[in-house]
């Protein structure tokens, strides 16, 4: 009959051999017996552990850790879970564990001995410093993107702002000019030079409404009734004034007012005929129209390279336009700050362009 | 600002004079349970928790006030001017020793003793000085702390639940002892192992108990012998206890010491 395996001598043997560290102390700390592996760990023979202190085998946060807390900790709830720790060897090299620790008691209640585990955690250190790393990292270019940011947009506000006072002047001055008495010549220059500044005047406008927008404050609307005919037609006026060798038809039909911002109506009008004229082939005309049925409705349309499909989806996000066509001057702000005009009026900006035309239309209802 | 809720002062009871008991480092007031109960016949009690332990007020700690033991000596005064307490025996654990030395230059009259639990008045060695570590352990220690290598993010979990809907997150508190927010602790840490206040110890006037544990890796035998020699009317005695925390590792021996200082045998 061959011999049953002796479990008591195999349990032994498995806690001796075992991948954790077992340690038992007495009631205040001091190493009665510890296994093979914590030996192992801590560079130490039997003799060299017993009769020292726990703590002493562990770097110095973790022996003022458990002298302090841990210590207290096993006599008032007898035991402690999982804690984070280092094994110092005899070397002075650390080895990241986790501990779990049980005080044993008589039926007295009077403490017997300390039953320590304890369990190799190198991976999970280096783990949990990843994250830590990454962590650090992530919120440290976050904080940087959020500075820039920032930076950028006052930037922009202070450059819209400082840019508007010597264009004032030009304005001014060229308007002076034009009304006193110039030769063909210099009229013609004093034009170029009025229509320029008009132009440059609306672009800075544009990029105030972006910074403005970006900053949070919104695009805030003053809204009244008004008849848009007018408004329109001078927007028209001044694009051809703009480009005189452009041919804008304009078939604007309006009977009733619409409660909305003028001006700002006006700019997004604006926006729309300047992107038309400077997108649409230049021999052909661009198209307007207006009228007013069950609600406002503007379009504007031109001839042209359609607009890739693939760029309809950001074409009212800012800067998108240099994508799509790097020799166009201007910010590609003005789509941008037009669907911002029009979500601010609760209207729609839709787009359709192929081989035929190209056509914006914004429509809003006449009353809030 | 409710100061009683501050640093969860409780009082037990009923003598005619006052013992305050001070927790140090990296526990709380239940330290003492094995120690108050044999004084409340004679003494009012008073327990509290230091800002950041225990069931204090979380939301008053604060990074400046707490920078150095200044703030922590400041609570001890203020607990016990409100409670109008005077000439007080006041029992401190490690660091909350060196508090009520302080507090004692402070708040002249406030305490009529001082015991002093494994006390230290500075944790690193210097010339002709045993603090219980070295420079480059402390440094250690430090960066330690600010690697956050310590498992402290661990055992130190959430304090403040206040979570009525929840029942179970109570019960749980109840039963643990020694929490502390671990931002806290390691500031705590920071602030104790860096002081340095061996200065004070020879203008101390208050009488004061030394109870010195045999082995401790904390406080070492040297270091209470140095207190001792520095500080003008003080005993000495030294615990057949081992570890740094004698009141609960041997509260029958601590009580013992406490008494025959406070009630001498003629």
């Amino acid at each position: 009959m061959q011999a049953k395996p002796d479990l008591a001598d195999d349990f032994k043997d498995f806690l001796e051999e075992s991948l954790c560290g077992y340690v038992t102390t007495d009631p205040d700390g001091i190493i009665l017996q510890a296994n093979s592996r914590f030996l192992q760990w801590t560079g130490h023979s039997l003799p060299e552990v017993v009769g020292k202190r726990f703590s002493g085998f562990l770097s110095v946060g973790g022996k003022i850790y458990y002298e302090t807390h841990l210590s207290p900790l096993l006599r008032m709830q007898q035991y402690f879970d999982e804690i984070a720790l280092e094994l110092s060897d005899s070397q002075g090299q650390k080895l990241p564990v986790l501990v779990n620790g049980y005080e044993r008691r008589n039926e007295e209640g009077i403490p017997q001995f300390t039953r320590l585990a304890v369990f190799k955690a190198a991976d999970r250190r280096t783990y949990e410093e990843n994250l830590r790393h990454a962590k650090t990292m992530a919120e440290q270019e976050l904080f940087d993107a959020r500075q820039l940011s920032s930076l950028k947009d006052q930037f922009i506000a202070v450059l819209g702002h400082d840019l508007r006072n010597p264009l004032g002047s030009i304005v001014a001055g060229s308007s002076l000019l034009a009304g006193s008495g110039l030769d063909a010549d210099n009229a013609e220059i004093v034009n170029i030079i009025s229509r320029s500044a008009s132009r440059m005047t609306e672009l800075i406008k544009n990029i105030m409404d972006f910074a403005r927008t970006r900053l949070g404050g919104g695009i805030v609307l003053e809204r009244k009734p008004v008849n848009l005919e007018p408004v329109l037609s001078h927007v028209v006026n001044e694009a051809k004034m703009i480009w005189p060798g452009r041919s804008i038809i304009a078939d604007l039909n309006i009977d009733r007012t619409v409660d909305c911002d003028a001006d700002r109506i006006a700019q997004l009008f604006s926006n729309l005929l300047t992107n038309a004229i400077t997108h649409g082939t230049p021999d052909t005309p661009v198209y307007v129209h207006a009228a007013v049925k069950d609600q406002f409705e503007l379009s504007v349309i031109n001839n042209g390279v359609p607009i890739p499909p693939d760029h309809i989806g950001n074409l009212f996000e800012p800067f998108t336009r240099e994508a799509t066509a790097p020799n166009q001057n201007g910010l590609g702000l003005g789509l941008f700050i037009a669907a911002k005009i029009c979500r601010a009026h609760g209207g729609q900006l839709s787009v359709i362009s192929n081989d035929e035309k190209t056509e914006f239309t914004f429509r809003m209802a006449c009353e809030r | 600002m409710n100061i009683s809720r501050r640093n969860n002062v409780v009082i037990h009871g009923h003598g005619e004079r006052v013992m305050m008991f001070a927790h140090g480092f990296g526990c709380d007031q239940n330290m003492w349970r094995y120690i108050w109960p044999a004084f409340e016949d004679q003494y009012k009690i008073v327990l509290f928790d230091h800002v950041g332990a225990g069931l204090s007020d979380i939301g008053a700690y604060s990074v400046n006030k707490y920078d150095s033991l200044e703030g922590y000596v400041d609570d001890i005064i203020e607990i016990l001017r409100e409670l109008d307490f005077k000439d007080v025996v006041f029992v401190g654990h490690s660091v909350s020793a060196l508090m009520g030395i302080m507090a004692s230059h402070k708040a002249p009259g406030l305490f009529e003793r001082l015991i002093l639990v494994g006390p230290s008045p500075s944790y690193i060695d210097d010339e002709n000085y045993t603090g219980g570590f070295t420079r480059i352990q402390i440094d250690e220690l430090l960066e330690a702390l600010d690697n956050n290598h310590l498992g402290w993010s661990m055992t130190m979990a959430p304090v403040i639940m206040g979570n009525p809907d929840r029942k179970e997150l109570g019960e749980e508190l109840s039963n643990s002892f020694c929490r502390t927010d671990p931002a806290i602790a390691k500031h705590f840490a920071r602030t104790t192992f860096l002081t340095d206040k061996r200065d004070i110890l020879s203008k101390t006037s208050t009488p004061s108990l030394i109870l010195q544990c045999s082995q401790d890796v904390i406080a070492p035998v040297e270091v209470g012998e140095y207190m001792h020699r520095e500080m003008p009317g003080s005993q000495l005695v030294i615990l057949k206890a081992t570890g740094h925390c004698p009141n609960l590792s041997a509260p029958v021996e601590t009580i013992a010491a406490m008494k025959s200082y406070l009630e001498p045998v003629n």
